[in-house]
């Protein structure tokens, strides 16, 4: 579960090792940016619906239900403004690296339930969102060219802070039951 | 926001959540009168009538001042669904409102409220 709380560092890792880019001048072209966009709100949909099969505790489920919503629209809009650009959302070495580790974190909360269950989820929501705050912030705006997508990864960014702050809520109220 | 003239196919509130109480505090549907993509410029602010915009996950202004018998419109610019509901009993709610839909209320009585579905989200009514 900890490996979500180093996924920048990941990130420059990622670029580095494949020697797509220099180590001082990490690049992604802007049908990665948006492939990258969209695979991390998949992501968090993935954890929402496991949430939702395996939490009985509303706090948890209304979060889930708000991050399944919302990541949704999300994509929707990212989906919109690819077909309006005729940009065709592009597999990438960071996207590839994002669903491998996410599928790692899935399995592990599968195997908990009850009062874990809730705890390992809301606390993976908490990491997981500081991660995706900070390489939205730090890497994905800067590297976008299109000045449209890069209006929509600037137009998330407040919807992340928003879970951030909501997950953190919902964290404390977890751990107090 | 060119995102949202994509997107938006004003659709107003339906009526899953808590009518307003009908003497209390009333309210009407103005979802297909405003365009959600004009600026905060255009928006329609008088003496009696107060716009709230709901963008980048805040309504702003955050707190209003009014009086009894004004009307309150939000409208969401936010690229996400949201509503606005009275904050402590939960005397109030519009529906969910999607991007591009708005919702408006004349209010009778100040009132703290905030999105139910973004619980971080909160906003104030100051009756003068």
């Amino acid at each position: 579960m900890k490996k979500v709380q180093n996924w920048c560092i990941a990130l420059a890792c990622i670029f580095i090792s494949t020697g797509q880019v220099g180590a001082q001048n990490p690049k992604l072209s802007d049908p990665e940016v948006a492939h990258t966009a969209v695979t991390a709100n998949q992501i968090d949909i993935g954890y929402a619906e496991i949430a939702k099969e395996k939490s009985k505790d509303k706090d948890v489920l209304k979060f889930a239900e708000t991050m399944a919503n919302d990541h949704r629209a999300v994509i929707e809009q990212a989906v919109a403004l690819a077909t309006k650009l005729g940009v065709t959302p592009m597999d990438n070495a960071v996207s590839k690296q994002l669903l491998s580790d996410a599928e790692s974190t899935k399995k592990e909360l599968r195997s908990k339930s009850g009062k874990d269950f809730n705890k390992a989820y809301i606390n993976n929501e908490v990491a997981y969102h500081k991660a995706v705050i900070a390489a939205v912030e730090g890497l994905l705006i800067p590297e976008t060219e299109n000045t449209e997508l890069k209006k929509l990864l600037e137009n998330v960014v407040p919807a992340l802070k928003t879970h951030l702050a909501h997950a953190e809520m919902v964290q404390k109220m977890v751990a107090g039951k | 926001m060119i995102l949202l003239l994509t997107l938006a196919v004003l659709n107003s509130c339906s009526d899953e959540k808590k009518e307003p109480p009908p003497t209390a505090v009333g309210h009407e549907s103005i979802g297909e009168s405003i365009d959600p993509t004009q600026t905060d410029s255009a928006l329609r602010n008088t003496d009696t009538y107060h716009t709230v915009v709901i963008r980048q996950m805040e309504f702003s202004p955050a707190e209003l001042k009014v009086n009894k018998g004004d009307t309150i419109a939000w409208i969401n610019q936010d690229i996400t669904e949201h509503d606005i509901t009275e904050l402590n009993e939960e005397k109030w709610s519009s529906s969910k409102l999607p991007a591009g839909a708005s919702w408006s209320m004349v209010v009778s009585e100040g009132a703290d409220y905030y999105c139910s579905i973004h619980v971080v989200m909160k906003g104030k009514l100051i009756i003068e």
